[in-house]
């Protein structure tokens, strides 16, 4: 599956709430935490593309749904760059001391989904979205609001059947997030196995060794 | 129309005159209520700024901007081939008629925030000139000197004579270090990435710049478009200054905005005014808690969740709104949405409320001055109106309360970040009462970051009337914003440095706009057309009201007069309204057999009975139709 597609897979899941504003999309940084499939942790950080550039050009004023639509293929990757460096610089999301957020594994949508405004499932008008896939390694969550955060974060966790929670974050704090259970896996089924086997194996060994030196004893 | 000559100018003429008496040079200046009318005339030849008196053959045509009555009387005063412009009002002035046809659409949903004072017809000045770039005329040098702030494209043309200065400024300044209104400043501020919505007196950096500008030029004489010449530049300029450093300080300590962007944006938004020694700084955040377990944050939505498992929603601010109630329900997180309360018109607030409604099969509920604009958007012309209209809203009267499950609602008009705006009172058993005041207040202080909005600054309406409704709680009651996921409340003494701030900076901005009350330097709509768009097919009638906000403390007499761009009549009326009140008087256009298809502009000439003169005050949309 192509980056692309995993990430228009991942918008689509990130449908079902919305817990951030459609419009005056600038007065928060937004994300959310989707934890509505036990082995993954899907991380979707929505960034207000016009904030991303301070070219004169830029008419903040005439910024509406039809922003992003009105852009090119090329403007849109450098966009996505700059969208690429907003997140990281911003946020650091730990597990057991380990910064899970890295450039290279955010994904972000097609040029030509990114154009299309407030479409079901995508981000808010004006807004990229960059999506990051985590398997889920249980315990809990920091995540980390950088102070480079210029304005505060709604942060959102979504668990299957019950009301996202959102946290109302200044720019140099953090959150911990209490992680689900993550299932267990059929690698680790496999590798449990192995000692089993092996202490069967020498077990199996030491009668066969033991059933055979009686048997040279008697004869 | 009154016609007074300045003694100033005369003056000035004289030592014009004395300076080089072969050339016999004449400033005249027809001090008008609607427009000054000025002229120089050097050889027997005239040029003219902005508007001239009639029947006078003009050479050439300054224009300092090119806002609706600039650009009207520039017409009558002289064919468009001898207009000189700035780059930027040629731009606009090459754009209107495209402007206007987009603006059926665009009027929705609509946050840039500029004054609609837009010319109504495509014109091409003969001459465009750029900055610091001179036209030679009849042996005097006149100058293009950019002074953008109250104008996007503000120009002022300097005339050099011998040693004398005199400097053209068109609106930039008026006398006694005034402006004309305070909301022409709305813009986006770039170094703060602060978009035009929140950008109150965005383009004030820019004025000052300009104003600097003219303070080195050390002009002798300033002469405004409109009122009288401004003798003493130097003191002008200065107290105009220091009123808008002053407003704009004031209202950054008390801002709203301060809650969402901080200190980093907040002190780019100072420095530039300010400067980096600024010293400003928000008031500290208010207390706030987390929402309690009843009341769910979904974007701008507050989903209210009964005992029992019903839901009542605040707004309903789009699809994804939607599709959240939607989902609340599939999980068994609700059993049904029972109603839905609009706080304010704002689409991000209302686009998926009559969607909303009729998929739940829910009432909506508003207060009067929000339910029109949601049953008939196209009546309104507010900032961010969303197109989508409501199919049925009850009414809800100031104080009236309802039972709804376990929670006592009461309905409050509230008109703090908007004029058309709602409030709820929701009192419960085991917790203190929550007051949802739309997007009023934050932690921070006051939202009232865009005019155009119609902050109202009157001591029966607008913020005062909303700071007495709080006070009219019990002290332990919490406020909520549609936006925050938090209760919040002020201390008494928080609530007394906002109100008292807040009156400061009505005072400030008394002295500052060139109104007997600021009300009318800080509210486009006192006077408008209702409805601002409508349909009518060819042979129909449009109908229209033109209401009057009469923000003076003392009875006014407005006389009005339609500019009727499709069957060419001329309507009149007149208004006596009492101090304070408002009042509305009906005309109709015919739209004669034949006309064709397309978006037609009628505007309003106002004039006050103290002869204040507004042409081409107000508009309105009317698409004639198939």
């Amino acid at each position: 599956m192509k980056g692309h597609q995993l990430s228009a897979c991942i918008a689509i899941l990130a449908s079902a709430w919305t817990t951030h504003a459609n419009s005056h999309e600038s007065l928060y940084n937004t994300a959310e935490i989707h934890l509505t499939a036990p082995g993954t942790i899907s991380i979707h950080f929505s960034v207000h593309a016009p904030e991303l550039i301070l070219a004169p050009e830029t008419d903040f004023g005439a910024i509406g749904d039809d922003w992003l639509a009105a852009k090119q293929d090329g403007e849109i990757e450098e966009l996505v760059t700059l969208a690429r460096e907003f997140v990281s610089e911003r946020y650091g999301i730990y597990s057991k001391d380990r910064d899970l957020v890295s450039k290279l594994e955010l994904q972000f949508e097609h040029p030509s989904l990114i154009r299309v405004p407030d479409r079901e499932g995508g981000p808010r008008p004006g807004c990229i979205l960059a999506s990051l896939l985590l398997e889920n390694p249980g315990g809990e969550l920091t995540f980390s609001y950088k102070e480079e955060g210029e304005k505060r974060l709604l942060l959102a966790t979504i668990r299957p059947a019950s009301f996202p929670k959102t946290h109302d974050l200044e720019a140099g704090t953090a959150v911990v997030i209490p992680l689900p259970e993550p299932p267990e896996k059929p690698f680790n089924q496999a590798w449990y196995l192995v000692p089993l086997a092996l202490a069967f194996a020498v077990v199996n060994w030491m009668v066969i060794r033991r059933k055979t030196s009686k048997l040279s004893v008697n004869s | 129309m009154k016609a007074i000559p300045l003694v100033a100018t005369l003056i000035l003429c004289m030592s014009w005159s004395r300076a080089e008496s072969i050339a016999e040079t004449e400033i005249s200046i027809v001090q008008r209520d609607s427009l000054n009318q000025i002229s120089i005339t050097r050889n027997r030849k005239t040029i003219a700024f902005n508007s001239a008196p009639e029947g006078l053959e003009i050479e050439h045509l300054f224009l300092t901007h090119v806002r609706r009555d600039i650009s009207d009387a520039a017409i009558a005063s002289a064919p468009p081939e001898k207009w000189v412009t700035s780059p930027a009002s040629a731009e606009i002035l090459s754009s209107a008629e495209s402007h206007w046809e987009k603006w059926w659409d665009d009027r929705f949903n609509y946050y840039q925030q500029q004054v609609k004072k837009v010319p109504l017809k495509n014109n091409t000045p003969g001459t465009i000139k750029k900055q610091e770039e001179s036209l030679k005329w009849q042996g005097l040098t006149i100058t293009m000197i950019p002074t953008p702030g109250y104008t996007r494209d503000g120009t002022s043309w300097l005339v050099e004579f011998e040693s004398r200065k005199v400097l053209f400024t068109g609106d930039l300044i008026l006398a006694g270090g005034k402006v004309p209104d305070l909301y022409s400043f709305q813009n986006e501020i770039r170094e703060a990435k602060i978009g035009g919505y929140h950008g109150y007196m965005g383009r004030i950096a820019d004025w000052l710049q300009s104003i600097e500008k003219i303070q080195m030029l050390d002009p002798d004489s300033i002469i405004p478009s409109h009122g009288k010449t401004i003798s003493n530049p130097k003191d002008d300029l200065a107290t105009a200054a220091k009123l808008a450093r002053d407003i704009y300080r004031s209202y950054l300590s008390t801002n709203a905005l301060h809650w969402y962007f901080g200190e980093e944006r907040m002190n780019a938004c100072a420095e530039r005014v300010l400067g980096t020694d600024h010293g400003v700084s928000g008031m500290p955040f208010a207390e706030h808690i987390d929402l309690p377990d009843w009341c769910q944050h979904m974007g701008t939505t507050k989903l209210l969740v009964s005992e029992d498992g019903h839901g009542f929603a605040l707004d309903v601010g789009g699809t994804k709104a939607l599709e959240s109630l939607r989902k609340a329900l599939a999980d068994g997180l609700v059993k049904s949405i029972d109603g839905i309360f609009a706080t304010h018109t704002h689409n991000d607030h209302t686009a998926a409320i009559g969607e909303a409604a009729r998929e739940f099969g829910c009432p909506v509920y508003a207060v009067a001055e929000v339910a029109d604009a949601l049953e008939n958007p196209g009546n309104w012309f507010l900032p961010g109106v969303s197109p989508n209209a409501v199919d049925e809203v009850t009414v809800k009267e100031e104080g009236e309360t309802m039972k709804w499950k376990n929670f006592a609602f009461t309905f409050h008009f509230y008109p703090g970040q908007m004029y058309n705006h709602g409030a709820l009172l929701v009192k419960k058993e085991n917790h203190d009462p929550v007051f949802f005041i739309g997007d009023s207040f934050s932690p921070s202080g006051i939202d009232d970051y865009c005019l155009m909005n119609r902050n109202l600054m009157r001591d029966d309406t607008g913020y005062a009337f909303c700071f007495r409704k709080i006070e009219a709680q019990p002290k332990e009651t919490w406020l909520v914003n549609q936006h925050i996921p938090h209760l919040f409340r002020f201390t008494d003494d928080e609530r007394n440095f906002l109100k008292t701030e807040y009156a400061k900076r009505k005072a400030l901005i008394a002295q500052f706009v060139n109104w007997d009350d600021p009300n009318y330097g800080i509210d486009e709509q006192w006077a408008k057309f209702f409805p601002y768009g409508q349909e009518v097919k060819p042979g129909g009638t449009a109908k229209m009201e033109v209401v009057i906000w009469n923000h003076s403390k003392v009875e006014r007499t407005f006389s009005i007069q339609l500019n009727d761009k499709i069957g060419d009549t001329v309507s009149k009326g007149a208004l006596t309204i009492p101090a304070r009140e408002k009042a509305s008087t009906s005309f109709h256009i015919d739209v004669p057999e034949g006309t064709p298809n397309g978006i037609y502009l009628v505007t309003a000439d106002l004039r006050r009975e103290d002869g204040r003169e507004l042409p081409g005050w107000c508009e309105t949309i009317i698409k004639v139709t198939p």
